[in-house]
């Protein structure tokens, strides 16, 4: 990166936290901290939604995603427009009638504290990781394609979220976010514009799109039913619903977004927005993967988009085994570029069966060049344990490197961290405001001034924001990151959902019922994980449906006797 | 009173009416958005 690329990089990420901080210097009270005065407008509140679920691994993950996958994954988000709706009808005008904090607070309202705890506590542990993973994911990899030290990367970044959001709260979080999604759009626009200017001159952007989908690149919709394939419509529009439901109508560091709107208007309206906005959003970000795809059929791909990695096994006693690996691929994608460029040829003059000839011929070459690098990932397991073998998450990046010009790396850099400040604001945001409201001031210190609690939210911000930074320095860098967080979200998002469900439509259901059946449930969905071969995002469903059923049956059964009594606080 | 009115106020669906109407209309584009992946998926894939 050049001086202006640090220059750009530098200063909007410091400017940014900057005015953040400038504009939330007098954040009032406990109110204020938490909830903005609930001041905040609704346009404000559908980018901070937006930007607290994008984080930077959506911009280094979904773009390497489509490169491999093509476009299947945005059926993850199809279950979304549903839930979004199911939470402005029943959510949101009962968090905003009992004027709580947190969503958990509600449960303590309509169970008992013991039920409150679960779900804080669940929402913690699992946040509390994916908080780490969220500042991790863009350091691990813009720190080895720059050569910066990753410790001090990760540590940079940590420092810079947690300094801003302890200062100014949820207000400051809300603020910031609505112009780092403004950077972060505005960066992706100029990415997918470089991309297309860099396609050779005979090839038009129609003709890229035929290529895409000549080399199987552009299934949107699948509407299989296999329960094991990943991607599917009908997984989707169900376990995304469910997933959608638990993150948005009960994950704190959501909740604590539109709880902030000045009205339930401004509420539902910022969260409509995303209903509307974030399936043509991730559309296109998977679109600049698959454009990338199609940019390297006709310019010569790395064997493996790790280049640091590449360099470590060169230095193994594999490296004589890898360099023949690499003539190979050089020798295979020269072929398949010529027989993408005769196929471009031929799309573009119409004649089908030039097309099927030039088509079988380029899909033959990318199968062995996806062999050869099928064999470059194994060869790379071989030569070491710690050697990460799967380079999704560097396709994107690497590419914005190579191929962007100085100013503009500076500005998709800043891009990809200010993805992961965004997130990573309003996790610790809200891991402070759970820790303080539902366990501090209650099992704590009750009963104290304003200025007390602001305090105490402001350490235990910045308690969490050190422990997220201390896992990232001590995390591995898992099979894809993306994946990683929405599977850790899936098996405790179900649950979680659950237990809120019985809440809002389950009258007779008391507190120790669902207590129990959250437990068992949440034991029962890791076990399942382990042994299953199911899609993840069924576990949304999976969980939610076991809490609510077992739940049911408790009530009826072994807390019979306690339904009169009666369990709220 | 006065208070009811303002909070009606600010309860108010933007630019749609009712909130009815704004569910439907992001129910209706999701379908949209759906039939174009379906036609895109047909057409390219």
């Amino acid at each position: 990166m050049s001086t202006l690329d640090y220059i750009v990089l530098l200063g909007t990420l410091v400017g940014i936290a900057a005015y953040g901080m400038w504009r939330t210097r007098s954040s009032g009270g406990l109110q204020g901290y938490l909830k903005g005065d609930d001041s905040i407008r609704w346009g404000t509140i559908g980018l901070s939604v937006m930007a607290t679920q994008a984080s930077a691994i959506t911009f280094l993950s979904t773009p390497g995603k489509a490169y491999d996958d093509g476009m299947g994954f945005v059926q993850n988000y199809f279950g979304m427009p549903f839930a979004i709706i199911f939470i402005c009808v029943f959510f949101i005008p009962i968090y905003r009638r009992l004027n709580v904090y947190t969503s958990y607070e509600y449960l303590g309202q309509r169970f008992d504290s013991k039920t409150r705890y679960l779900g804080a506590f669940l929402f913690l542990i699992q946040r509390g990781l994916a908080a780490g993973i969220t500042i991790y994911a863009p350091a691990i990899v813009i720190s080895s394609l720059l050569g910066w030290n990753l410790d001090l990367t990760i540590v940079l970044v940590g420092a810079l979220v947690v300094l801003y959001t302890v200062s100014g709260g949820t207000k400051a979080v809300s603020i910031t976010q609505r112009y780092q999604m403004g950077i972060i759009l505005i960066g992706m626009f100029v990415a997918f514009a470089m991309i297309i200017g860099n396609l050779p001159d005979e090839v038009s952007f129609g003709t890229a799109l035929s290529v895409a989908g000549a080399m199987d690149k552009l299934e949107v919709v699948n509407f299989s039913f296999d329960i094991e394939e990943r991607y599917t419509f009908w997984s989707g529009l169900f376990g995304g619903l469910f997933l959608s439901l638990s993150y948005f109508g009960t994950d704190q560091s959501q909740v604590q977004r539109y709880l902030a709107g000045s009205s339930v208007s401004a509420s539902r309206f910022g969260l409509l927005f995303n209903a509307v906005v974030k399936i043509p959003m991730q559309f296109f970000i998977l679109f600049v993967g698959v454009m990338v795809f199609v940019f390297y059929l006709f310019e010569e791909p790395p064997v493996f988009f790790n280049q640091a990695t590449l360099d470590a096994v060169a230095e193994t006693e594999y490296a004589g085994d890898l360099s023949a690996l690499q003539d190979r691929y050089e020798a295979v994608v020269e072929k398949r570029a010529e027989a993408v460029r005769a196929l471009a040829l031929n799309l573009d003059q119409g004649d089908a069966a030039a097309i099927a000839l030039s088509k079988e011929q380029a899909v033959a070459l990318e199968s062995e060049a996806l062999l050869v690098r099928s064999e470059v990932k194994e060869l790379i397991g071989k030569a070491g344990e710690d050697f990460e073998a799967k380079d999704s998450d560097y396709v994107f990046i690497t590419f914005i490197l190579n191929y962007l010009p100085e100013g503009l790396i500076g500005l998709l850099v800043a891009v990809i961290f200010a993805a992961a400040m965004s997130s990573t604001a309003s996790e610790l945001n809200a891991l402070g405001s759970t820790t303080m409201v539902d366990f501090y001031r209650r099992l704590a210190k009750a009963d104290q001034s304003d200025a007390h609690y602001v305090r105490v939210s402001r350490i235990l911000t910045a308690a969490w924001g050190g422990l997220a930074i201390s896992f990232a320095l001590y995390a591995n860098l898992v099979e894809n990151l993306i994946e990683a967080v929405n599977i850790l979200g899936s098996l405790f998002y179900g649950g979680i959902l659950g237990m809120f469900l019985v809440a809002f439509f389950v009258k007779s259901v008391k507190g120790s019922a669902v207590f129990s059946a959250a437990i068992a449930s949440q034991l029962a969905v890791l076990a399942m994980y382990q042994t299953l071969e199911i899609g993840y995002l069924w576990y949304n469903l999976i969980g939610c449906g076991m809490v609510m059923l077992l739940s049911f049956v408790l009530q009826q059964t072994v807390f019979r006797k306690g339904r009169s009594v009666g369990t709220h606080e | 009173m006065e208070a009811n009115k303002e909070k009606r106020e600010s309860d108010q669906a933007p630019v749609f009416g009712s909130w009815r109407r704004v569910y439907w209309f992001v129910a209706l584009f999701f379908v949209a958005e759906v039939i174009a992946f379906y036609l895109f998926t047909k057409f390219y894939a």
